[in-house]
């Protein structure tokens, strides 16, 4: 980190992004369909000066919990993004390209509409489904791209399928349960409206448990960048790590899914950014990944709330704006064998 | 004899590649390993470093059935090398070569002095913040020949380290291991396609073909009759005049 830090650019870069990042706090906290003044929002904080209730009760129990989701959302997603990277060795791979994603979205929905339980009721089992049904759409393209899970063609092509798969389960679902469907199909188009106290207590510790195992992971993803024959020639056990993170990553990502419905590209623009500042490893690279997925989040759930006024635009759809060309961009620079 | 086949035996589907082979690879030595395209050369050194499942007691490293002992054992004691241009990373050099410390303490140690003495060794100090997608053939071989070496073990094992590299930089590359054998008492374990660099560099030859395999020193077993056998080739051996080497020229039977 030292090093990072001497390189001049890489300073300013840092200075830089920590301005953002506090200004987009800020924003998170004030904007939206009701504005209030930043002043205000201090005064409200600190508990003093002129405070009008109801902007205190939007803050408090509305803005604060989103903000609080929307940063751990950011980060999971960014971070989760860096490893199926390097999981798969292959730069154009995210949960939500994967179909990973909407894997978790069909299991919650599944829950939601049928009202079903596994073990617990409520809460607990939307995000159990979530997770079993996005683990086995993550097994499946493991096994679909086999040996050429390196392959652009082969991954891209395996995750849109499975993706394909699950969003036409998830639509027939919806359509024939259209009276439950209004508040399923804005979430799953990924938003934070529906951030809750509740649910930060009850995600918050398992994200912060999961995000801590996998950073200390970063050891095993750098060497899990070589060949798995040159992995395990060195000493890793390929398979077992390998299974290890990606259940992990998978456990994470249908969280995220569980909190904010499905967002992509996160996963995607971030950690390239970060690969191409800091091409380092991992013990770098993921918690860079981490800092700048919540900033970049937060950015895009304030224009989600800000871009129409009175009007809440799904913070997928901003995401996506963003992503799609990145996306194009990447590919570009594959084909040309510059990633 | 740091490691050995005891009738070792290797099927794939319903073909046999290998019935009761024995070898014993001794230390302080390059082993050359021989033979057409196909014949099962790789899946030797795979099955030499475990990375194919083999038969209980059909493989010894250091005494112990490969069976018995642990990854980590193993990858304290061996080092592989790949057939070249397989999973490249982009990363750089210094990173790359530091990937071979995994199952040590100091993977993190900002300039690691085993790193670093590899670098000068390998005379690869121009090359360290370089990408390791930017270097050139001869330049990647050797640079994944240090992150073998940064395992610090007695053995590496090497598949094609000259494939697909002009003749200047397989020159270079069978120096280089043949002075780790001399200088760092280190054993070398490679597969060659070429058979004047094989009777140049390698002490002790196993020749493969169909199931048939003849070992023993080089310049007993490499002669005009074995690559007839062997490679299907005729072949004449000369004398250089200025070096005192000797070289073979093949030719089709």
């Amino acid at each position: 980190m030292q090093k990072i830090l001497k390189n001049k650019k890489t300073a300013l870069f840092i200075i830089i992004t920590i301005i953002i990042a506090i200004t987009s706090l800020f924003l998170s906290i004030a904007k939206g369909s009701v504005d209030i003044s930043i002043q205000e929002m201090i005064n409200i904080l600190l508990n003093k000066g002129n405070i009008n209730n109801s902007h205190k009760f939007i803050i408090i129990n509305l803005r604060i919990p989103r903000t609080i989701s929307v940063i751990m959302v950011g980060m999971s997603l960014s971070l989760c993004g860096a490893i199926f990277q390097t999981l798969f060795k292959n730069p154009l791979t995210e949960p939500y390209l994967l179909g990973i994603s909407s894997g978790a979205a069909l299991g919650v929905s599944i829950a939601s509409i049928f009202n079903l339980f596994i073990f617990v009721s409520g809460i607990w089992s939307t995000f159990i489904f979530a997770f079993i049904f996005s683990l086995l759409s993550a097994l499946l393209i493991f096994s679909l791209a086999g040996k050429n899970r390196t392959s652009l063609l082969v991954i891209l092509l395996s995750g849109l399928a499975i993706n394909f798969f699950t969003s036409s389960l998830n639509s027939l679902l919806l359509y024939f349960n259209r009276d439950k469907i209004q508040n399923i199909i804005f979430w799953q188009m990924g938003s934070f409206s529906l951030s809750s106290y509740e649910k930060i207590i009850f995600t918050s510790p398992i994200m912060i448990v999961l995000i801590v195992i996998l950073l200390s992971k970063s050891k095993q993803l750098d060497v899990l960048l070589l060949s798995d024959d040159t992995a395990t020639s060195i000493g890793l056990n390929v398979n077992k790590e390998r299974l290890t993170i990606l259940i992990l990553t998978t456990l994470l990502t249908s969280i995220c899914v569980g909190i904010s419905g499905t967002i992509g590209f996160i996963g995607l623009i971030i950690p390239h950014i970060v690969k191409l500042l800091f091409p380092l490893r991992h013990k770098i690279i993921l918690p860079i990944s981490l800092y700048l997925g919540a900033v970049f989040t937060l950015i895009c759930d304030v224009i989600s709330r800000v871009i129409v006024p009175n009007t809440e635009i799904p913070i997928g759809i901003i995401t996506a704006l963003f992503g799609a060309p990145f996306f194009i961009y990447i590919l570009q620079r594959t084909k040309r064998g510059l990633l | 004899m740091i490691l050995k086949t005891d009738n070792f035996n290797y099927k794939y589907s319903n073909n046999i590649i290998f019935e009761d082979l024995n070898i014993e690879f001794k230390t302080n030595r390059i082993h050359g390993i021989l033979g057409p395209n196909g014949c099962g050369k790789t899946t030797l050194l795979k099955s030499l470093i475990k990375l194919l499942k083999v038969e209980n007691n059909s493989i010894y490293l250091e005494e112990s059935d490969i069976n018995e002992v642990s990854r980590n054992f193993i990858s304290k004691k061996i080092a592989y090398v790949e057939q070249s241009s397989i999973d490249i990373p982009r990363i750089k050099v210094y990173e790359y070569i530091t990937l071979g410390r995994f199952l040590f303490d100091d993977f993190y140690q900002l300039n690691n002095p085993i790193i670093k003495k590899l670098i000068n060794l390998l005379k690869i100090e121009h090359l360290k913040n370089k990408y390791m997608n930017e270097l050139s053939g001869g330049e990647r071989q050797k640079v994944i020949i240090a992150r073998a070496l940064a395992q610090e073990t007695n053995l590496i094992i090497l598949d094609e380290p000259t494939a697909n590299l002009d003749p200047l930089h397989q020159f270079e590359i069978m120096e280089l291991l043949k002075s780790l054998v001399i200088e760092s008492n280190l054993t070398i374990i490679t597969t060659l396609h070429d058979i004047n660099l094989a009777y140049s560099y390698c002490d002790e030859i196993v020749l493969i073909k169909d199931k048939n395999i003849k070992k023993g020193k080089t310049k007993e077993l490499i002669n005009e009759q074995n690559i007839k056998q062997f490679f299907s080739l005729n072949s004449t051996f000369l004398k250089d005049p200025n070096s005192k080497k000797d070289y073979i020229i093949l030719n089709p039977l």
